[in-house]
């Protein structure tokens, strides 16, 4: 009797998996790409989010999808040149009209296929933008970490200092940089609190979060 | 709304164009991502609170978007914000 490891074995055989899995790691290759160009600032903190992690396993889902509904309309297509092509195509294919058809035309009398179906694509869409959102969340929550973390850690004039080297260094602005910090420390109205929060959030905007993660650690 | 709806049904014509601070608002969340209105007021040289009515404005126009956290609350620039932003003089 065939063991399961054999049946399976057989079976990725069969379905060549291997034609599969290199569509699905162009697919992941894509889409962490994609993640990457989209937050050129924290490109590792976003690509080590929750929701950059669903965005690639939903690529390479889509793009498995996209490969098996490309070698049913065109039989005997399997090839690793399709595989290929297929993974780093398929939103274009995608796009082409592939649909997904929930329920069958004829259950629904006299209803047309446009108003049944749910686009591929727009789904694709959909997922997508939840997965971009749940990133852009995950960046913003781990800046408010960080910056509760900071201030425990470090004063107004330690930030500033590093505010004042960060923005000279990096800003397109330094001089309107520097005016700002100014405004920041002399600000009788606001508490010690509001001025470490806003040091750390132009330290942060000017790609400083390095140096501040580095000035917490010196002080613990 | 789809960038097609804003073209064809031209409902920006009908508000009043956002103002400079309103556009430096959108500026800075377009190229740096959605932020919490603190980040964004530095993103501007601003203080919170010298922002929270541009902000209102945005928002009540559509062009961003409040979303609740555990940590406070994320500015986000909408479609509609999109459009507008890249229908501005400034951008062009």
């Amino acid at each position: 009797m065939a063991s399961i490891v054999e049946v399976f074995i057989q079976w990725a055989i069969d379905v060549r998996l291997d034609l599969y899995l290199v569509t699905g790691l162009m697919a992941l290759i894509w889409a962490a790409s994609e993640v990457i160009v989209s937050h050129p600032d924290r490109p590792v903190q976003a690509l080590r989010t929750g929701g950059a992690r669903l965005l690639i396993l939903i690529n390479v889902a889509f793009a498995w999808l996209v490969y098996a509904a490309a070698l049913a309309l065109v039989p005997n297509s399997q090839s690793i040149w399709m595989a290929l092509g297929t993974g780093l195509s398929w939103q274009a294919m995608l796009r082409g009209g592939i649909n997904i058809q929930p329920l069958p035309a004829s259950s629904v009398a006299g209803a047309s296929n446009e108003e049944l179906g749910v686009p591929l694509n727009e789904l694709y869409a959909r997922l997508q933008a939840f997965c971009v959102g749940q990133i852009q969340r995950a960046l913003v929550g781990r800046r408010v970490e960080l910056m509760e973390r900071v201030i425990a850690e470090l004063d107004i004039a330690e930030l500033a200092r590093t505010a004042r080297l960060v923005t000279t260094a990096l800003s397109e602005e330094p001089g309107q940089a520097e005016q700002y910090i100014e405004r920041i420390q002399t600000n009788e109205g606001r508490t010690p609190e509001e001025k470490e929060i806003l040091l750390i959030s132009l330290i942060l905007d000017n790609r400083g979060g390095d140096i501040l993660r580095q000035r917490v650690r010196e002080k613990k | 709304m789809s960038d097609l709806e804003i073209t064809l049904l031209g409902e920006e014509s009908e508000e009043e164009p956002p103002e400079e601070r309103e556009i430096n608002l959108l500026h800075a969340l377009e190229s740096k991502g959605p932020a919490l209105p603190v980040e964004l007021a530095v993103r501007t040289y601003s203080f919170p609170e010298e922002i929270a009515e541009p902000l209102n404005k945005l928002e009540q126009k559509g062009l961003v978007e409040r979303q609740a956290m555990r940590s406070g609350e994320m500015v986000v620039l909408t479609r509609k914000g999109q459009h507008t932003l890249r229908q501005h003089p400034s951008v062009k």
